[in-house]
């Protein structure tokens, strides 16, 4: 694993990948405390979140999206696979160097906050650093997904847009919660197109069939059962709470008041895990020569 | 060493192999020849490891592929027709990687890296990043990391492709080179270079083996049994009038030029003695009389055809 992080880890600073993601981040949070800060005179870092949240996010995709499918490209997908190393330890060492990119970039956000106190005494040095870390353990979770759909896809663009449909989905679940009893009354054809739409999108996105199916299901389960038992509360109240727990973007408002909300940060880091797993059997069933090509 | 027995594989609904069955041993270089589209390749990825077959067993050095993969692969050093050019890596930083994820200690990987370098004779590429070479030199580049990283088999699919003769004939050495400690399989579309590198060729149509020898005997095949080239030093009107005194003969092939006439002359057995005595006689100085022989490449499709016509009538 040591070798394939000293590979990627140089791989992504001599190219464009590594500082270009960087520079990205730097972007959005110059442009963000320029706007919030500076212009809107608010001595609050952490108002900033949000937006150093997205840009942690868009920045995630394009660091690492690429990351299996520049081996496929290269042709070394092979020699990859080939080496005497474990699927967890060829996963870890492409995932590990893009969280070292992650981290600078929070190591770099963290100096917006210690300079803006440093220059006004009434910026809450503490409160910026809490949203910082808070963005940090969002990037590792956001590494994990893009490396795991990586993994999953033929391409780079295929693994973006996958990575991208489930940011926005996160994104858009605190909006869509207060609108679920609407399921109740979906046509039924409506049951039947949306599931079909996330597996055609799916299937396009990783070209493969039993990936198109599983987000097929993934979507008409929850329809279905809204649908058929929308009036039991144990059933909305299960729905409504796995709802929220996907909405990641959520706790990012206890941040913004200067609360470091700890279960948050475990609760992001922890929704990593699955994605690597994931990511690792997608690896080890590629060495296998079973799912070539996915 | 290599053993592959009733090797099936399918896709979308056609057969391209069936029931393949082959063993090269450490020492041997064997090719696997065949036209366009009769398994070769698919052949190679299965034995690679990189693609399952639907039925058969490849056992790489005792290790079973469909068992065993990651540690079947590691045995086997695969140079795919397009080979694998890693960008903004050198070919020497490459191999270092490579080199270092197998757990070989600075000074082994060194001097295994020289060694392959060397045997390829890339000394002046090896620096250089990979993403400006020519394909040649990615090929080259690509057996090299086989031979450093296939301990126990070394199978390449279309070798000489991209190759210059100067090229063709540092690979041959290489190979030779390599062959001593272990299996050697190559999978190529021509057979008159497959003969110059390989001690025995299996000839591949529609997913099994129709025929097989070492080069000598493939060379005899090449013999059209009826017809005999002479090369005469006369013109064209006294060879003829000449070969017309030998009853049966009949000049199918004429080409002259620079004070010499090539004759093709196809007859009902063999003639040869009355060949030479009907020239002599006439005053013709022939300079060669032998058997003709048709290019090794267009015995590949004949083999192909008439074994398969034969397999069709036999079903």
């Amino acid at each position: 694993m040591r070798a394939i992080f000293k590979r990627e880890l140089r791989a992504l600073f001599g190219s464009l990948t590594g500082w270009g993601s960087l520079a990205l981040l730097l972007a959005v949070a110059g442009v963000s405390v320029f706007i919030i800060n500076v212009r809107g005179a608010s001595p609050v870092f952490a108002d900033n979140i949000l937006y150093l949240a997205l840009g942690m996010a868009l920045s995630c995709g394009l660091l690492c999206a690429n990351a299996f499918p520049a081996e496929r490209r290269q042709r070394t997908e092979r020699a990859l696979y080939a080496l005497p190393v474990r699927s967890g330890g060829v996963f870890f060492g492409k995932l590990l160097p893009r969280l070292v990119v992650v981290l600078m970039g929070g190591a770099l956000l963290a100096l917006y906050p210690v300079v803006m106190s440093l220059l006004v005494p009434s910026v809450s040095m503490g409160e910026g650093l809490g949203g910082v870390l808070a963005v940090c353990a969002l990037g590792v979770l956001f590494a994990a997904t893009a490396v795991c759909c990586s993994a999953f896809s033929r391409t780079a663009v295929g693994a973006f847009i996958a990575y991208a449909a489930l940011v926005a989905l996160s994104f858009a679940l605190p909006y869509a919660a207060p609108r679920v009893a609407a399921l109740t009354s979906l046509p039924p054809l409506a049951l039947v197109l949306m599931p079909a739409l996330a597996g055609v999108l799916a299937w396009a996105a990783f070209n493969d069939v039993l990936i198109g199916f599983a987000a097929a299901a993934l979507v008409e389960a929850p329809l279905l059962l809204h649908h058929l038992r929308g009036t039991d509360s144990a059933v909305t109240g299960f729905l409504a709470r796995a709802m929220k727990a996907a909405a990641v973007f959520d706790p990012l408002s206890l941040f913004a008041r200067g609360i470091l909300d700890v279960p948050a940060l475990v609760r992001w880091l922890s929704m990593a895990l699955p994605f690597a797993v994931a990511g690792i059997l997608a690896v080890a069933a590629r060495r296998e020569g079973r799912r070539r090509a996915l | 060493m290599i053993k592959v027995q009733n090797l099936e594989k399918s896709y979308e609904g056609r057969k391209v192999l069936r029931g393949l069955s082959l063993t090269v041993q450490p020492g041997e270089i064997v090719a696997l020849t065949g036209l366009r589209g009769a398994g070769k390749t698919t052949a190679m990825d299965i034995m690679a490891g990189d693609s399952a077959a639907d039925s058969g067993t490849v056992e790489i050095c005792g290790v079973m592929m469909d068992g065993e993969t990651s540690r079947a692969r590691q045995l086997v050093g695969y140079v795919p027709a397009e080979p694998p050019a890693p960008r903004d890596m050198s070919l020497r930083a490459w191999l270092k990687f490579l080199a270092d994820a197998r757990g070989l200690s600075a000074r082994e990987a060194s001097e295994k890296i020289d060694a392959a370098v060397r045997l390829l004779g890339l000394q002046d590429i090896s620096e250089k990043s990979m993403r400006g070479l020519s394909r040649a030199s990615l090929q080259l580049a690509s057996v090299a990391q086989a031979v450093f990283f296939g301990p126990g088999a070394l199978l390449i699919d279309e070798p000489t492709q991209n190759l210059d003769p100067k090229e063709i004939v540092a690979l041959r050495a290489a190979l030779k080179e390599t062959a001593k400690e272990r299996a050697v399989l190559l999978a190529s579309t021509n057979l008159t270079e497959m003969c110059a590198l390989c001690d025995r060729v299996l000839v591949l149509a529609e997913g099994r083996v129709v025929s097989e020898g070492t080069p000598d005997q493939l060379h005899q095949m090449t013999r059209l049994a009826d017809t005999v080239r002479i090369v005469a030093r006369a013109d064209e009107a006294a060879v003829r009038a000449a070969l017309s005194t030998v009853k049966g003969a009949e000049v199918t092939a004429v080409r002259a030029g620079a004070g010499e006439v090539e004759v093709d002359v196809r007859m009902a057995g063999d003639q040869r003695e009355a060949l030479f005595r009907a020239a002599a006689q006439a005053g013709v100085l022939l300079l060669e009389l032998s058997a003709a022989r048709r290019p090794l490449n267009d015995l590949l499709e004949s083999l192909t055809s008439e074994r398969l016509e034969g397999s069709r009538e036999e079903a």
